[in-house]
């Protein structure tokens, strides 16, 4: 027997994925590497090179190299490579076909059968376009599939109650949003919004930029304009990038970047998470309207939306998750895998097709927010014992995600942190999960001292707090062993989120006397 | 629980390799800024020796007399000072190589040779007149391998002629090969 696959055929990356015991898995290639480039060129001895390698030879050779074909899809566009000429559909095959070759080397079993992913505005000339790719790949292609619905799928139970999904797309260098109906096993795309020139290398490019300003601060001159240094400073922005979403700080370093006559300029800067926010939101704020349009193209009401989902790896910047959540108030939103999970939901599709059993039960979410006691303001000033939430219920676990404090008064010399889980606004009304304090804090005017305060909550259901004094770098932490922070499947999720909210009620018993106070 | 499955042994497998790989990886960052700073070194003592002109066997003296004592000359001169970052500079270097080294850490050769696409990432093209189009003008990160794989791909500037179909220059790139 063959086995069946869901392909997600990339603008970018393509994956390929399988199920295994009715849940679905990406298969990585002999490297471990889940995604394969979308590129394609031929060596310069005429070898045909498919993903990375291609992807690495187009600085080198751009007349031997195609990249983002997905862009041509349905087009009469001829590439040329060598000596002869291909058509979009042709490119694609190659990289399908390279993905079914991986599949089958996996799974040592054949692979003839798949669901290729396409974006919900594709056309059906594009739609076709990529049917014939699967074709000519030697694969019989079940379903041409969108991929909101694929993302979709991946937190759908397949209840006979109608669901309405609001799907975030945001990859490398596309962007796009789509409302999806779906009813038990009907799907339809409602509306479709987006920009196919926004992404995570905007942001990159932004941060590069910024990097070149703290540059030029700190020697008073231009940083060169050189690709070689360019080139450093892309990376070195990337990773900072990637670093961010983790930590409120991270600390630039580039030695001997450039030099000024014979003295060596060197990079050294720390950047803050808000540094990166504030740079990259009115790209973001952008994303926001195209929500509303979609919105306004289905003829709906945001409430009407049952759940959001966050699919492509720049949904991994909190800020992003936070907008989205700020600006859907009241909306579940969800988040698994981001770069993995279309090509996912095609696989449970391809299963549902091949008569497979299928769980899509995938996610487990811890179903309380956590976070501390804090002063925040409010409509009545400056309130002590507020509920600051650092870990918002719902987020899929593994998650760790952190927040900045500042002192409240001056000369402060230690902080006390209670960590509590919950809903409510005021502190002492969740459920204290212990406090512990961080000492000889360094003396510092009100307002002055940063601290981060790091949630790390794991697999096992361990919530591990750390808190760090940012100046001399003091550091306390704390841990929470126990299994009544709970987690909760999807599917028990996809319930009304009324009943959800009501079996918290239930089980948000207060935790035993376990506290491990320091 | 009998049989590993395709999914198991997959995910074995990558999480072998990124746990193996992420301490090594780590290390290549020192590596790289240890090689700026002796490019730098190298550069500064290089004008140095220019400015004051001295012949090579004097420097070559100098160099030995660095690495075999101790003692600290009477009168430091720039030159001395500068030389002596380097060496010092070459050697944490060296000592750092001879470690990823050990653990059959090994930096990819690229300058000169031909461009290839399975270990290098090609960040553009350079003309020139010399090198033959697609050998490898200058390597902006230098990549290694470890064992029998690559570890990290090296980021290197290739050579384009002026005119592209040069087929005697492209002969020339292969018997490099």
């Amino acid at each position: 027997m063959s086995k069946v696959v869901g392909i997600d055929l990339g603008t970018t990356n393509s994956l390929v994925a399988t199920l295994d015991e009715g849940q679905p898995w990406v298969i990585p290639d002999e490297d471990g590497e889940l995604l394969l480039p979308s590129f394609v060129g031929l060596s310069e001895a005429g070898k045909l090179l498919v993903g990375r390698a291609a992807l690495r030879q187009y600085g080198a050779a751009p007349e031997r190299t195609v990249k983002s074909i997905k862009r041509q899809m349905g087009t009469d566009f001829r590439v040329t490579l060598g000596d002869q000429e291909y058509s979009p559909q042709e490119i694609s095959a190659i990289v399908l076909r390279s993905l079914k070759q991986r599949a089958e080397e996996v799974l040592g079993e054949d692979v003839t059968q798949a669901v290729i992913t396409v974006p919900a505005y594709f056309t059906d000339a594009q739609r076709q376009a990529t049917k014939e790719a699967g074709e000519i790949a030697g694969l019989e292609v079940l379903q041409i599939l969108n991929e909101p619905t694929a993302a979709a799928l991946v937190f759908d139970d397949r209840s006979e109650e109608t669901e309405n999904v609001l799907v975030y797309d945001l990859g490398g260098g596309t962007f796009d949003v789509s409302i999806v109906e779906m009813t038990g096993d009907v799907t339809e795309v409602l509306a479709s919004h987006g920009n196919n020139r926004l992404g995570g290398d905007d942001f990159d490019r932004q941060l590069q930029r910024h990097l070149a300003d703290k540059f030029l601060q700190t020697h008073d001159i231009k940083i060169p304009d050189d690709d070689v240094t360019q080139a450093r400073l892309l990376r070195t922005a990337e990773q900072a990038k990637v670093a961010l979403s983790e930590s409120a700080f991270t600390t630039v370093r580039e030695p001997f970047l450039a030099s000024q006559g014979k003295t060596a300029l060197h990079l050294e800067t720390e950047l803050s998470r808000e540094d990166f926010e504030r740079l990259i939101t009115p790209l973001l704020k952008e994303t926001l309207a195209a929500i509303d349009r979609a919105l306004s193209d289905a003829k709906m009401e945001s409430d009407a939306l049952d759940r959001v989902i966050l699919v492509g790896g720049s949904t991994r910047i909190p800020l992003v998750q936070r907008l989205v959540e700020n600006h859907l108030p009241g909306i579940l939103v969800n988040s698994f895998n981001p770069d993995l999970c279309v090509g996912l939901g095609a696989a449970l599709q391809a299963g549902v097709l091949a008569g497979e059993a299928v769980e899509s039960i995938l996610v487990d979410v811890i179903p309380h927010s956590l976070g501390i006691a804090a002063v925040m303001e409010t409509a009545f000033g400056l309130t002590p014992d507020m509920f600051s939430v650092i870990i918002p219920r719902n987020s899929v676990i593994p998650v760790s995600r952190s927040h900045v404090y500042r002192n409240m008064v001056d000369q402060q010399e230690a902080v006390e942190l209670e960590v509590y889980q919950g809903e409510n606004t005021i502190a002492r009304e969740n459920v204290p999960l212990g406090a512990f304090k961080v000492e000889g804090l360094p003396p510092k005017p009100a307002g002055a001292l940063q601290i981060e305060v790091h949630f790390d909550f794991d697999l096992s259901g361990i919530l591990t707090v750390t808190a760090t004094e940012k100046g001399k770098g003091q550091q306390s932490s704390f841990v929470v062993n126990d299994a009544e922070t709970g987690r909760l499947t999807s599917a028990e999720l996809d319930q009304s989120r009324d009943a959800i909210a009501s079996l918290f009620d239930i089980s948000a018993m207060p935790i035993s006397d376990e506290d491990e106070e320091e | 629980m009998t049989r590993s499955s395709p999914r198991e042994l997959a995910s074995q497998k990558i999480q072998l390799r990124k746990q193996q790989e992420k301490l090594l990886s780590d290390l290549l960052t020192v590596m790289d800024a240890l090689d700026r700073a002796s490019e730098h070194w190298q550069q500064a003592e290089q004008s140095q020796t220019q400015q004051i002109a001295p012949t090579l066997s004097w420097w070559q003296q100098l160099l030995q007399r660095l690495a075999g004592t101790a003692e600290s000359l009477p009168s430091e001169s720039l030159p001395e000072v500068v030389g002596s970052a380097r060496t010092g500079i070459d050697m944490i270097r060296e000592t750092l190589l001879g470690v990823l080294n050990q653990h059959q850490v090994m930096p990819l050769a690229t300058k000169g040779q031909p461009f290839d696409p399975e270990e290098m990432h090609a960040l553009g093209q350079r003309a020139d007149a010399i090198a033959p189009p697609n050998t490898v003008l200058q390597e902006v990160v230098r990549g290694y391998r470890w064992k029998d794989r690559l570890l990290r791909e090296a980021q290197v500037i290739v050579a384009v002629s002026a005119n592209k179909s040069d087929e005697e220059a492209i002969e020339e790139a292969r018997k490099e090969e």
